[in-house]
């Protein structure tokens, strides 16, 4: 029988399980988590941070995120969008299964992106903006696609992350970094990753930074030849 | 954008997962209506509803 996400999450887990690990580098040592996961269907992308157990249910195409999502927070997990323009973000957040929406990744960078003008409307609603394949088009979708989920007067913090990994381009692009102290644990470092207005209760997150994001038809200069799309 | 979403899960979602989503979407609906009665915004203000 497949697990339920309540069974699963409060079923005792033996030490051998934990959901972290210690690794070291380059004469560091950190904690890192194991069982965070990722899904990417049709029904949008959707990061799970702070995963207590691997996510049993089994990866299916036709199952929507809300059955994933479920347990995920059941689980005292993170959850973050892709974008506002995911097909199920809106349901979700509605929900209360989403903490965080991107607005910033590195499909949309401005320095150098990669075109989505299809994903502008995904559910085909009448009356929705197409943007253009451009830098600030791609931004204008992320960021108009979560003040329409703001508009429905959701409480969702906005994201930044690393959508589609690390890509050849110089350090400092492309990826989100979050800056802790040397000793950080992993509560603190998920607790800086999450700005105010996650809903997320004070036992995950102890501490909260502000997050600041400005769209502007100035961008800052950067190397032509990065300045492009994938 | 409930209504398109209901409308692609007939056509992508399992069978048996069906009746479940089209119970979340009805919760979403409710929860959509009494957020926006607290801002005082009508749902076609938003577009799609």
């Amino acid at each position: 029988m497949e697990p339920t996400p309540t069974s699963v999450a409060t079923a005792p887990l033996a030490a051998r399980y934990s959901p972290t690990r210690r690794r070291s580098f380059a004469g560091r040592e950190i904690v890192t988590s194991i069982y965070d996961a990722e899904l990417e269907h049709d029904w949008g992308a959707v990061y799970l941070q702070h995963m207590q157990h691997p996510l049993l249910l089994p990866s299916q195409k036709d199952r929507p995120n809300v059955d994933y999502l479920k347990y995920a927070v059941a689980e005292g997990a993170i959850v973050h969008y892709q974008g506002g323009w995911s097909r199920e973000v809106g349901l979700d957040a509605l929900l209360g299964l989403v903490h965080t929406v991107n607005v910033c990744n590195n499909n949309f960078h401005m320095h150098r992106f990669q075109p989505r003008k299809r994903y502008s409307n995904l559910l085909e609603v009448e009356g929705f903006p197409i943007y253009p394949d451009t830098e600030l088009g791609m931004m204008q979708m992320n960021t108009e696609t979560y003040y329409r989920l703001l508009n429905w007067g959701l409480r969702l913090a906005a994201g930044a992350g690393s959508a589609t990994g690390v890509k050849q381009v110089p350090v400092g692009y492309n990826r989100a970094y979050v800056q802790v102290d040397r000793a950080a644990t992993l509560r603190q470092f998920n607790s800086m990753t999450i700005p105010p207005g996650s809903g997320l209760p004070d036992s995950v997150l102890p501490t909260r930074v502000q997050s600041i994001f400005r769209l502007t038809e100035d961008p800052p200069a950067c190397p032509d030849r990065w300045k492009r799309a994938y | 954008m409930l209504d398109q979403l209901e409308r692609f899960a007939k056509r992508q979602a399992a069978v048996e997962r069906q009746h479940d989503f089209a119970t979340e979407i009805n919760r979403a609906r409710a929860m959509l209506k009494r957020r926006l009665a607290e801002l005082h915004v009508q749902a076609p203000a938003i577009g799609g509803e």
